[in-house]
């Protein structure tokens, strides 16, 4: 049933839901659990096996005042925060993942949110989001990418891409118009993923420059250039900026 | 079922009455025909009530103690945590808290650090709750998975292993308490445990030792006196007759 190189690789996410692991083998795993959708099946059966023996820990009440402090690190209580609840819109994986799971709707539901979120911020200036959808080379949605420059971080989630390969991970690339392009990390094929982006990359966004998704070996590029092929591409647009700006000016009925 | 579909649907909705609302109060000059927060939701609601909650019998997650006469499961608070509804947030933490509290506690051997821990887990939790997979297990198991890996993660931070009592895998009692009455007990963990009792003794305490200290193999065979490629296949020997037995 089982060869002995899938018993290998299911016994390190045993290893890893067991806890055995080093901090290093640690990180590697949930990289891979990240990547692999087949990892993360696996780790979760393993996670299933295992963790119903945490129930032998018993339970312990939790002092009253622990519900207060976690109460205060998610800024619950503080009014001004109100739009940025568990911080923020931008957190909220979930209803990107549905606004843009189907590629139809994609940009009228961008540009919703964009409304909706900018009316929560009430006395500020049009904020820079910028978004790409960058589409499979058979027309499908790949990922859709959303940027918010004032916090440097580029949310990336997945549409319906193909599968990718054992031991390889897509990676997504920003392409500045005739330059080279620039790494902007690795993705996920079925979770979306938030990534922070350096000040230089920040500089490079912009509605000329354009977003890639190669394939690559696992843990990246070895070069630092894109070495796999090219299976999406999408151009960066302003048109959630706009969509803000219709927020902006209400009186623009339909 | 379609109850419980229902009801989602209309925290969706209470949701969005409240975004709405919200953003009335800061954008008083909002034209009503913008589209609004109902778009969202219906964006929202199709997948809720067709993914998550419809999918997924209330089995293990079906909270035992819950004296209100709602019949939430912690997967449907859960769900509604990830769409940012804070009751619902609240009444999670009050359901499951007490079990990784002790959990919390067991892997630290420190209270204050457990109570940090337990906040990390939390706060994680409120922050992650979108990335909860249904179809990949109970709320329950997953609520497990975040605390235990907030856990591992900082003891791993410890400089060294501050737990270095010796370990005596030939004698060691098999010191499994369960939980406070075996009536309260979960079939996945009196299956589990019924499995690691066929095990060899040597291997199904390591397993426990590793569970609940939540050491490296390296830690273990160091406190053990054991080499560690000794440590490394009495545990993988152990996890394999685990799968096998499990499937069984």
């Amino acid at each position: 049933m089982n060869t002995p190189t899938d018993d290998e690789s299911d016994l390190r996410y045993a290893e890893y839901v067991l806890g055995v692991l080093d901090a290093d083998a640690r990180a590697a795993v949930e990289q891979e659990l990240a990547a692999s959708p087949q990892a993360a099946a696996a780790e979760a059966q393993w996670r299933q096996r295992l963790l119903p023996l945490a129930e032998a820990a018993g339970t312990e009440t939790p002092p009253p005042q622990l519900w207060t402090r976690i109460r205060a690190a998610l800024e619950f209580d503080a009014p001004a925060a109100a739009a940025d609840a568990r911080g923020g819109w931008w957190q909220n994986i979930r209803l990107w993942h549905w606004l843009t799971f189907g590629s139809g709707a994609l940009l009228a539901a961008a540009c919703a949110a964009l409304v909706v979120i900018a009316t929560h911020r009430p006395p500020s200036p049009p904020i820079p989001y910028m978004a790409a959808t960058i589409m499979e080379t058979d027309g499908r949605v790949g990922w859709t990418a959303t940027m918010d420059i004032s916090k440097a971080r580029m949310i990336v989630v997945p549409g319906a891409p193909q599968p990718v390969r054992a031991d390889h991970t897509p990676e997504l690339w920003l392409i500045p118009r005739g330059a080279r392009p620039v790494a902007v990390g690795l993705i996920s094929t079925h979770a979306p993923m938030t990534l922070t982006l350096s000040a230089s990359l920040v500089a490079r966004l912009g509605p000329t420059a354009r977003l890639a998704v190669t394939i690559e070996p696992r843990g990246g590029s070895p070069t630092g250039q894109p070495t796999g092929p090219l299976v999406a591409a999408g151009m960066i647009g302003a048109a959630p900026a706009s969509a803000l700006h219709l927020a902006h000016t209400p009186q623009r009925r339909a | 079922m379609a109850r419980r579909g229902r009801t989602a649907e209309s925290t969706d909705l209470r949701l969005a009455r409240e975004r709405r609302q919200q953003a009335l109060e800061s954008r008083p000059d909002l034209p009503e025909n913008l589209p609004g927060p109902q778009f969202l939701v219906q964006a929202a609601g199709r997948k809720s009530t067709g993914g998550a909650i419809r999918h997924r019998a209330p089995r293990r997650g079906q909270l035992m103690n819950d004296t209100s006469t709602e019949t939430d499961t912690l997967e449907q608070l859960l769900v509604r945590t990830a769409m940012g509804d804070r009751e619902a947030f609240a009444r999670l933490y009050q359901h499951s808290a007490p079990r990784l509290f002790g959990l919390c506690v067991r892997l630290m051997r420190d209270r204050n650090e457990a109570e940090d821990v337990l906040q990390e887990a939390f706060v994680s939790i409120w922050r992650r709750a979108n990335r909860y997979n249904p179809s990949l297990g109970g709320a329950n198991t997953w609520l497990t998975a975040v605390t235990r890996n907030r856990a591992i993660d900082r003891l791993r931070q410890r400089r060294e292993s501050t737990n270095t009592e010796p370990l005596d895998f030939e004698r060691l009692p098999d010191a499994n308490p369960g939980p406070a009455g075996l009536a309260m007990a979960s079939a996945q963990y009196l299956r589990l445990e019924r499995c690691l009792q066929q095990l060899d003794p040597k291997y199904s305490r390591s397993v426990r030792a590793a569970f609940f200290t939540g050491a490296t193999y390296k830690e273990l065979a160091e406190r053990g006196q054991v080499p560690l490629a000794t440590m490394k296949s009495w545990i993988r020997r152990a996890l394999l007759q685990l799968r096998t037995c499990l499937e069984t």
